[in-house]
């Protein structure tokens, strides 16, 4: 049975152990499908179910929200407060009334999960991080909760390509862990998922996963997601007249750019 | 279906996912009379009326005066609904005050209620403060109601002008306070985002939290951070199109035409025959 479910136009579910993405594009409604998925906001269409049943039937005050369904919100590392990293990363702990040995050794863990040396920034203030230092931290205080569903809205928004790809690199750990909807306008970053599912106009629709999703790049680059540049450089060809192929492949795309390129300057 | 425009601001985090941000006594764009006046005049005529207000005697000079403030609204009929909805709850708490003042003013005594004792000084006394109070409330929302904000700091600055004279800047003063208030509703909407952030990792942050330092520090330091960096923007950005290198000047022209002519001798009347029937009849 799926842990974390949501029905109506943009239905989707996720089990447990499982990555599941949600590529959109900017302006499609991620952000409001987080909150929604995360019990805080009320869903405007559908019904969200954790562990199959829905935890905030009518009557039900938001504040009662299932506490094993967490959100990493954008830019999350704008909502760091406390004076050094452990407090802020013990902040959601704290609130689920553990006692402190247990809240530290939770704290060690998330910090150490996201990459960053306990002992070394423990008393450190967050706001003498680095931005990419600074998200890490705000990731920790998500994880230290142990949540049975872990939501990502666009998690490596507004960071730098590197510091993107060590992001990147720490989905590896998380897995297994919970359940994690990640969302994301990248297509590149969906394509981590073991399953995508591509919201567009309101609705959500599943497709294929992997490499396979850019078999569909006409359809992504439509509804305006983010493409790797191959094919943004095959669009913006096709738009000048050339004649390319609707080949999928990137390595295939790249020699048949590089072909017609050639065959031109022969001509 | 929803509309486009609808279908917008619910995808911004900013606008339509948090709900809308509230509408009290802000601007309401309009072709009323009142509407067409120049910000000056209103701001000047507002402040006649409450002096008159304040001088008005009861019940002769008030009955002048509200007649004053029927005609006003009257000039805006579509604003009252509006007006009616946010003056309500101040009539609330004017009749409260009115009563208390009644009870604790000492003088005749009218009636002996319990313990209570309203005396006649204090009911004359409740009377004229209900009255002042509502016909300036009523005559400042409707300044505000019908004049863009930026109009109004226009107006403020021209009436105060003469401060600059004695190296107080008061444009500056003015502009600031014009600004901040325009950036209230983004206030909201950033405070309803930090509390959802916060709720999302753990924190229950409602009433409770009033008294729990900590969830009030996980609400305040991102709140202040992140205005501290809008403000410092908001500077570099004036800065860098000029701001504070030289007299600024307006791209409306405004002008003290017919209609505040009007509006000034109809004020000039009601003013008039305020002081005479309250000092001299």
């Amino acid at each position: 049975m799926a842990v974390l479910e949501h029905t109506g136009n943009r239905s989707l579910y996720v089990d447990t152990g499982e990555v599941v993405s949600v590529l959109g594009a900017p302006g499609s409604g991620k952000t409001r499908l987080a909150l929604e998925l995360a019990f805080l906001v009320r869903p405007e269409e559908g019904a969200v179910l954790f562990r199959g049943k829905n935890p905030m039937t009518k009557g039900k005050r938001l504040q009662e929200r299932p506490r094993e369904v967490t959100l990493l919100v954008q830019n999350a590392e704008d909502q760091l407060f406390a004076r050094t990293v452990f407090d802020d990363v013990a902040f959601g702990p704290r609130h689920l009334m553990l006692d402190e040995d247990e809240i530290e050794q939770r704290v060690n863990m998330a910090l150490e999960t996201v990459g960053l040396d306990p002992a070394e920034v423990h008393d450190r203030s967050p706001f003498a991080l680095s931005g990419g230092e600074r998200r890490r931290v705000a990731l920790a205080g998500v994880l230290a909760m142990e949540p049975d569903v872990l939501i990502l809205d666009e998690p490596t928004a507004n960071l730098d390509p590197r510091t993107r790809n060590e992001f990147l690199s720490l989905l590896a750990p998380l897995r297994g862990r919970s359940a994690i909807v990640w969302l994301t306008s990248s297509a590149r970053e969906a394509a981590l998922a073991d399953r995508i599912y591509l919201l567009m106009d309101g609705r959500t629709r599943e497709v294929a996963s992997g490499s396979e999703l850019l078999a569909d790049w006409h359809v992504l680059a439509d509804a305006g997601i983010e493409l790797p540049a191959v094919y943004e450089l095959a669009r913006s060809l096709k738009g000048l007249g050339g004649a390319l192929p609707a080949e999928s492949d990137a390595e295939r795309l790249k020699s048949e750019i590089i072909q017609s390129y050639r065959g031109r300057r022969a001509r | 279906m929803r509309s486009a425009s609808s279908q917008r601001s619910f995808n911004r985090i900013g606008a339509g996912v948090l709900g809308s941000s509230p509408r009290f006594l802000s601007y309401q764009a309009g072709e009323s009379p009142l509407h067409r006046l120049d910000a000056r005049t209103k701001l000047i005529g507002t402040v006649v009326i409450v002096a008159d207000a304040l001088a008005a005697a009861v019940p002769r000079g008030m009955i002048v005066m509200y007649a004053l403030g029927l005609l006003v609204g009257l000039s805006a009929v579509h604003l009252l609904p509006a007006l009616w909805r946010t003056l309500r709850p101040l009539l609330v708490l004017v009749v409260l005050f009115g009563i208390l003042i009644t009870v604790i003013t000492p003088g005749k005594p009218l009636a002996h209620v319990w313990i209570l004792v309203p005396s006649r000084d204090g009911l004359d006394l409740a009377i004229r403060l209900g009255l002042q109070s509502l016909l300036i409330i009523y005559t400042t929302s409707l300044l505000t109601l019908t004049t863009p904000p930026l109009a109004v700091a226009h107006g403020l600055e021209w009436a105060l002008g003469f401060l600059e004279k004695v190296h107080f800047p008061i444009r500056d003063v003015i502009s600031m306070v014009a600004i901040g208030l325009t950036f209230v509703p983004l206030l909201i909407e950033e405070t309803r985002k930090v509390i959802l952030a916060q709720r999302a990792r753990g924190a229950d942050l409602g009433m409770n939290a009033l008294l729990d330092e900590n969830a009030m520090a996980a609400l305040l330091i991102p709140l202040l951070l992140a205005n501290l960096r809008r403000g410092e923007e908001l500077a570099e950005s004036m800065e860098s199109r000029l701001y504070g290198s030289g007299e600024r000047t307006s791209m409306r022209e405004r002008r003290f035409g017919r209609l505040d002519a009007l509006a000034a001798a109809i004020l000039l009347c009601f003013t008039v025959i305020n002081l005479l029937v309250s000092f001299f009849l």
